[in-house]
């Protein structure tokens, strides 16, 4: 460089690393992947048995709408979530409160949950329809079961992370303890408590399937369990597209209730 | 009403904070407290509030409180400590939930604090959507919803950018001038407590002992105008701290 004063522009190097969805792309992976699975279909590359064509799992999902058929399994796989995830969460929800205000409630429910979380809770199965027989009891404990020990975990942390400093100011303003659970940690907690809300959604959606596969002869986990049995797969497969579709609305209705709920964020 | 501390000591464990300070601020008078940092002042105002139980000493307000006063003592917070899931009404009624008033007795006194403190237009907005300065109004106005006899301020304007500590600054000047309400104000800017004091409580650095108690004897409002003397009087209260603050800055742990 000569040493006289020479003017460059300055180059930029602030570029790249913002990633985002752009919908065109989605919908062309979508479509791109149908279209190779179909045309492979088509050309006897895949056999018909192992993978069915699209057309078909489509007009088996089709016909299990037109006659009716799938409303029962359905049915039967909600009113077990809304069961066991009901009475899992809540007593989940409760248990972390108290984890999260207590000394003795923390002294004794941190052990237990780190000995019972990690235990694959259809392992229980068994023992649940021993002790409550195979009907639908058996199937909500483990659901219950499996939904309450993340409830619990995630409702302390989220219980933990609110600011102490929010409730050295509820004490300066002369709350009393009740009224700062309620006033202060409880809606403070909420964004934590949600998040674990939807982990234990899916928690639910896997053993109500694995449950259902078990034994039961209504849900979904018994439609594609019977329809494995039967080499029907394109049952099977619309079965398993039915169950992506349900964990996507149950997502959706989460999304719609955290946007309610969190407005202030 | 006064508040007076009696030989407070407080130690964190092994380490201590707070060595033997006795002091008193008078009725409506606004006392800052300065020292080096992490010297332990919050820790004394947490003390003064009752937040924390002091080793050793006694804190006693003196004096009685008018007749409309539902909360004797309260704070206003360095980080505002806000409820973001509550407008800044809900924020500002917050205090009187602790009381015994009509929901419509309560807004009204909501509404009177926003008022003081520039909020009116505000009520419904949540504080992520406010500027650092508009949500330390809220805590002010929080502050002065219970009608306090002694307002604890920690490092109030701290967290705020220059101009609009300014701002904030001249806003409390002008509600002390209103409101009789005796304060203690910690802060480790010289120039703001010498700008809203009329004493300045001098802290040395850990474990804090009371250094020198400096009055400030210009009127308040009279302060802007003799930039002069403001001058002088930060510059022997940075004599006062500096050896102290080089120490205190080359702590380890």
């Amino acid at each position: 460089m000569s040493p006289q004063a020479s003017s460059n522009p300055v180059k930029l190097r602030g570029h790249g690393f913002q990633p985002r969805v752009v919908p065109w792309m989605s919908w062309a992976f979508v479509a791109g992947v149908l279209a190779v699975w179909g045309g492979g279909s088509r050309l006897g590359w895949i056999d018909e048995l192992m993978l069915p064509s699209p057309q078909r799992v489509g007009a088996s999902l089709v016909e299990l709408v037109a006659s009716g058929e799938i409303w029962g399994h359905l049915a039967a796989s909600l009113q077990r979530i809304a069961a066991g995830w009901a009475l899992g969460f809540a007593a989940g929800l409760a248990l972390g409160v108290l984890v999260g205000v207590s000394s003795l409630s923390r002294s004794v429910g941190l052990p237990l949950v780190a000995a019972l979380f990690p235990i694959p809770k259809i392992a229980l199965l068994p023992l649940f329809i021993l002790w409550f027989g195979i009907g639908e009891a058996s199937k909500v404990a483990t659901i219950a079961f499996g939904v309450f020990f993340p409830t619990v975990v995630s409702t302390y942390a989220a219980v933990d992370s609110v600011p102490r400093s929010l409730i050295r100011m509820g004490q300066s303003f002369e709350l009393g303890p009740r009224a700062i659970v309620a006033k202060i940690l409880l809606p403070g907690a909420l964004p934590g408590v949600l998040a674990g809300a939807r982990i234990s959604v899916s928690i639910a959606l896997i053993l109500v399937v694995a449950a259902e596969m078990i034994g039961a002869q209504k849900g979904v986990g018994a439609l594609i369990l019977t329809a494995g049995h039967l080499l029907q797969t394109d049952r099977l497969i619309a079965g398993v597209v039915i169950l992506s579709l349900l964990g996507l609305v149950l997502g959706a209705a989460l999304d719609r209730l955290e946007r309610r709920l969190l407005r202030w964020r | 009403m006064e508040i007076e501390a009696q030989h407070i000591s407080h130690a964190y464990g092994e380490l201590e904070v707070l060595d033997d300070l006795s002091f008193r601020v008078p009725n409506g008078r606004v006392a800052a407290v300065v020292g080096p940092s992490g010297c332990g002042k919050s820790t004394l105002l947490r003390v003064l509030g009752g937040l924390i139980e002091p080793r050793e000493g006694r804190v006693d307000t003196v004096g009685e409180r008018g007749r409309s006063c539902l909360n004797p003592l309260t704070f206003v917070f360095q980080d505002f400590a806000l409820l973001p899931w509550r407008t800044v009404a809900g924020n500002v009624a917050l205090p009187l939930e602790a009381h015994a008033l009509s929901r419509l007795e309560r807004d009204e006194v909501a509404n009177e604090a926003l008022t003081r403190v520039g909020l009116e237009g505000f009520a419904d907005a949540f504080p992520a959507q406010l500027s650092g300065g508009m949500q330390q109004r809220v805590g002010i106005a929080r502050a002065l919803a219970v009608r306090p006899a002694v307002m604890l301020m920690d490092e109030p304007l701290s967290a705020l950018d220059s101009q609009t500590r300014h701002l904030l600054r001249d806003e409390l000047v002008r509600l002390w001038e209103e409101l009789d309400v005796t304060t203690v104000l910690v802060t480790h800017d010289l120039a703001e407590a010498v700008a809203v004091a009329d004493e300045v409580i001098v802290l040395s650095r850990r474990p804090a002992r009371l250094r020198a108690v400096v009055p400030v004897q210009i009127p308040r409002r009279d302060r802007a105008a003799q930039a002069a003397a403001m001058a002088g009087l930060e510059q022997s209260l940075w004599e006062l701290v500096r050896d102290e603050a080089v120490e205190a800055d080359r702590e380890i742990g």
